[in-house]
């Protein structure tokens, strides 16, 4: 039997959440816009107009470069990317080719089997958008909009360190987490944010030890994790099928490029015409190379907090479940929100254990309730403050609550805005003093002690009952068990 | 009837405000002498009469309010076609934008009219720059101001030929790699080409990014100094543009620099006469004459060409029949394509898109486009070196007089090449020349460059006035 070992890389186009675009003052949400309304001589191409470059969009590349582990180019240039289409308007991508912003680095993932995986990159660079081309409105015509023009994107360029379809969109998912992280892209699958190219081969590891590889096929422009997924496997399908049909290996010539089809969930052989490009890359003679210093890249180095995948580890690691954790790395929010309890919390043992407790159960499945889908739009979701929860948690581990009663008032401030101040009132006082209410009810039961140290062991169980009942229920009936059991065999 | 010959600026200004005449006056005088000889010399492309004369009549009544007016206030001036302005078309000199109208104003051109000179017309230009005598214009051939039978020069030739036909008082070129002193030289006027980043490039149509620059074309070096302080300095749409740093420095001339490798038998006996002459005027005043060598000056010809041509052919990528100017009536898009630059660009712009996309091309563009920047370095280094030796350059303008337009031999299209041999070089340094009129051979002008190091634009003017 022949092994066969998927090698797949990945060129990750990641929208930047800049305010203008990359080379003029255009706003750059363009989602909701009417065609070529947010449009300006620059980004549509006018004659006589220069680029102009947007800071913000260099600072945010460097971001992602060093939360990717990437050296940053402190020298680095724009260069033209020249090719013909419609919804380019310039004839030319201004893009970079031999000194991008961010060289090298990693991203790691973690496996379903919990082991980590690193996946080395190639590169970072900064390029502009191409406007889009609208084919099904009519037969006759193609419609242009320029809207998109000019929109800062990031090219993350993988090495082919990854095996598999999962791999792959662990990787995506990931590089999905660090830029919403770091406040760079919203990273919006259905706004178009982000998009995949692949490239995907096989190794065939023969029964007679000898090793080929299928040839190298790109398939471009994925936008959306599902057809990542799909493509790779079909592509790996499709190239193993084709080996074993054809024995035809990789050369330099017979890379390829094909498109994928969502409809029918196919790869498709572009028309070689299409894929024969020189892209005749030159260095932009209207843009200034961009230089950074020390102080630059320190600063932003400094502006960067905990990654994603570390978090991950540290809530696993607090005994938090794996989908849970997940959940709560995926949404900054949340995972802002708990940090910022435990960093309150601190050392507390007792006091942590109990909270990630609820906040693990209860408090999730109040979530829940609110938030269905995989993203918490903003923190005012979380219905209830920090200090509140906190205090809620000192309560019950303090015995000043009992977890009925917490639970009751976790809701009630979940639901009908309430806060801790107003519900602790509920609390009954003389209910707190576990003691006194455990005298009283043996004082009235004189005949019930004596019973029991005569050995009739169910009048123990009658005597919780009442101090239950005495106590409204707010004590915990442990609690009450071992007060009792410490009495009575004094 | 105003006497609008070799009009100042100071002078127009001294009148207005004495009221020798309204400003609107002024105005109509300029567009009659234009009723009466674009015609015959094809100058202006498009005019803004109606524009221009309203705003002529803004000005009047601020006169007459008694308000101050700027300088330059009811000057007229024209623009080369290549220059985006709201009046008028900006057409470049090329069939592929024939009618098209600029949404913006180039900002020197707003920097203008700011100051309120009045915009009267584009003038005539080989399309998108490409050519030294506008015989690849479009839009017809702009004849030269002292004969019919020669060209205007190119590319600004237009712009030059408006000047020296009394059409308007300045005129605004563009240079890339002549295009603003070869025919000032061939008009007898004076043309700056200014250091690459001190006047800004937005809005003027590019035609080599690297190396175009706007200046101004004028009767005289005082109005030159006058327009080149309206539109100089750092624009934030051009991030080329370089803060000038050098108005403080000595503006002071001891030492004249001549390379020798420009004296050679290419040059016109007659004009190295003039230019001889000239010098030794300058010597008998006491400047210091140094002949200088710049080996590298031999690669200038073939350095500039495969830069400007490797440019121009990105630069002119988006005039592809999308968006703006002529489409052709194609309903397959790589048809459309191929047939909209096939009817829009003229046969030289053609064979520089060529060129230049081939010494760009994967394969070639470490023979010819690398090459020819590390030639562009050397050429820099070197004059480098010379500016720490004399305080400015003196060389001709053209080596040859105006060209016959139709001559009974044809021009070979590399002695048209060629003839930007003094004229590149500035170009491809960055630094500033300004052409000053050298004197008539045969009644035809030529002209002679004072050339300067980078932003150093005061010297050469002052140097000028000498």
């Amino acid at each position: 039997m022949n092994k066969y070992t998927p090698i797949i890389g990945l060129e990750t186009h990641v929208q930047l959440d800049t305010k203008s675009k990359l080379f003029c003052s255009c706003n750059n949400e363009s989602f909701d816009a009417a065609p070529n309304t947010n449009i300006c001589p620059i980004c549509s191409g006018q004659p006589g107009t220069l680029p102009v470059i947007n800071k913000t969009a260099i600072l945010y590349t460097v971001k992602a470069g060093i939360a990717m582990h990437c050296d940053i180019n402190k020298y680095s240039k724009w260069d033209r990317k020249s090719y013909f289409y419609p919804d380019l308007p310039k004839g030319y991508q201004i893009s970079q080719y031999d000194k991008p912003l961010c060289i090298g680095g990693y991203i790691d993932i973690l496996l379903d089997n919990k082991e980590e995986k690193r996946i080395r990159l190639n590169r970072i660079h900064l390029e502009e958008d191409a406007g889009k081309s609208i084919h099904d409105r009519s037969i006759e015509y193609t419609y242009l909009d320029y809207n998109r023009c000019g929109t800062p994107l990031i090219e993350i360029v993988s090495e082919p360190d990854l095996c598999s379809a999962s791999e792959a969109d662990k990787y995506g998912k990931e590089i999905r987490r660090i830029v919403r992280y770091l406040g760079i892209s919203r990273a919006d699958m259905e706004k178009g944010h982000m998009r995949f190219d692949i490239n995907v081969n096989v190794k065939i590891e023969t029964d007679n030890n000898e090793t080929k590889y299928t040839p190298i096929v790109e398939v471009k422009n994925l936008n959306s994790f599902k057809a990542l997924i799909k493509a790779i496997e079909f592509e790996i399908n499709r190239q193993i099928e084709d080996f074993e049909k054809t024995g035809i290996t990789k050369s330099e010539k017979n890379k390829t490029t094909r498109l994928w089809n969502d409809n029918k969930g196919i790869t498709s052989q572009m028309r070689t015409k299409e894929e024969a490009a020189d892209y005749r890359y030159f260095p932009d003679p209207d843009l200034v190379p961009i230089i950074l210093d020390d102080d630059y890249i320190n600063n932003v180095k400094k502006d960067i907090s905990e990654l994603p995948i570390d978090k991950l580890k540290k809530y696993l690691s607090l005994g938090l479940e794996n989908n849970i954790s997940n959940y709560i790395v995926d949404n900054k929010n949340l995972a802002d929100y708990l940090d910022s309890c435990l960093l309150k919390i601190g050392d507390n043992k007792e006091m942590q254990k109990e909270f990630l407790n609820w906040f693990g159960r209860d408090f999730f499945q109040l979530l829940n309730q609110v938030s269905s889908n995989d993203k918490i739009e903003d923190s005012s979701v979380i219905k209830i403050t920090e200090d509140d929860f906190i205090e809620l948690i000192t309560l019950i581990v303090n015995k000043k609550i009992t977890r009925n009663l917490a639970k009751e008032f976790l809701i009630d401030m979940w639901d009908n805005d309430k806060k801790l101040i107003e519900l602790k009132q509920q609390i009954p006082q003389e209910s707190l003093d576990i003691d006194q209410i455990i005298n009283n009810v043996l004082e009235n039961n004189q005949n019930m002690i004596d019973q029991y140290k005569n050995g009739n062991m169910k009048v123990f169980n009658v005597l919780i009952g009442l101090v239950m009942k005495e106590s409204k229920g707010l004590i915990n009936p442990k609690d009450i068990t071992n007060k009792l059991k410490e009495i009575l065999e004094k | 009837m105003i006497n609008i010959e070799k009009l100042k600026i100071t002078n127009i200004h001294n009148s207005l405000i004495n009221k020798e005449y309204t400003c609107t006056e002024l105005i109509q005088s300029y567009f009659d002498k234009i009723q009466k000889t674009n015609k015959t010399y094809n100058v202006f492309s498009s005019l803004c009469e109606q524009e221009a004369l309203e705003k002529a009549k803004n000005v009047d009544e601020k006169i007459d309010r008694n308000e101050k007016i700027d300088l330059l206030e009811g000057a007229p001036f024209s623009v080369k076609d290549s220059i985006c302005t709201i009046d008028g078309y900006t057409q470049a000199g090329s069939n592929i934008l024939k009618g098209f109208k600029s949404s913006f104003n180039a900002t020197v051109i707003e920097k203008l009219l700011n100051k309120g000179a009045i915009l009267i017309g584009k003038t005539n230009c080989d399309s998108f720059g490409h050519g030294s005598s506008t015989k690849n214009c479009d839009y017809g051939i702009v004849k030269n101001p002292y004969s019919l039978d020669y060209v205007a020069g190119g590319s600004s030739g237009g712009a030059a030929a408006s000047v020296a036909l009394d059409m308007c008082t300045f005129a605004i070129g563009e240079d890339t790699g002549g295009s603003i002193r070869q025919p000032a030289s061939f008009c007898n006027v004076y043309g700056l080409k200014p250091s690459y980043g001190r006047n800004s490039r937005y809005g003027a149509i590019s035609y080599g990014s690297s190396l175009d620059t706007i200046g101004p074309i004028a009767n005289n070096v005082e109005d030159i100094k006058i327009i080149e302080y309206a539109i100089k300095g750092v624009d934030e749409k051009d991030v080329t543009t370089i803060y000038d740093d050098k108005n403080k420095t000595d503006i002071n001339v001891k030492t004249i620099g001549i390379i020798k490798e420009f004296i050679n038998d290419g040059l016109d006996k007659n004009i190295k006469d003039l230019f001889y002459n000239r010098l030794e005027e300058y010597e008998n005043k006491g400047f210091i004459i140094k002949e200088i060598s710049m080996p590298s000056v031999k690669y200038a010809i073939a350095s500039y060409y495969l830069i400007a041509c490797s440019e121009t052919s990105s630069n002119l990528s988006r005039f592809d029949g999308v968006k703006y100017g002529i489409r052709s009536n194609d309903t397959k898009l790589e048809d459309m394509y191929r047939n909209t630059r096939e009817i829009g660009f003229s046969f030289e712009t053609k064979k520089r898109i060529i060129l230049g996309t081939y010494s760009l091309s994967a394969g070639y563009a470490d023979k010819y486009y690398k090459k020819a920047c590390i030639a562009r370095n050397l050429i820099k280094t070197e004059i480098d070196n010379i500016f720490n030796n004399v305080d400015v350059i003196l060389a001709p303008t053209c080596p040859t007089l105006p060209f016959e337009i139709n001559p009974t031999v044809a021009l070979d299209p590399m002695t048209e090449y060629l003839a930007d041999i003094y004229t590149v070089m500035p170009s491809l340094t960055g630094i500033c020349s300004l052409n000053i009129p050298l004197g008539f051979i045969n009644n035809l002008p030529t002209g002679m460059q004072i050339i300067g190091n980078r932003l150093e634009e005061d010297k050469i003017i002052e140097f000028a006035k000498i």
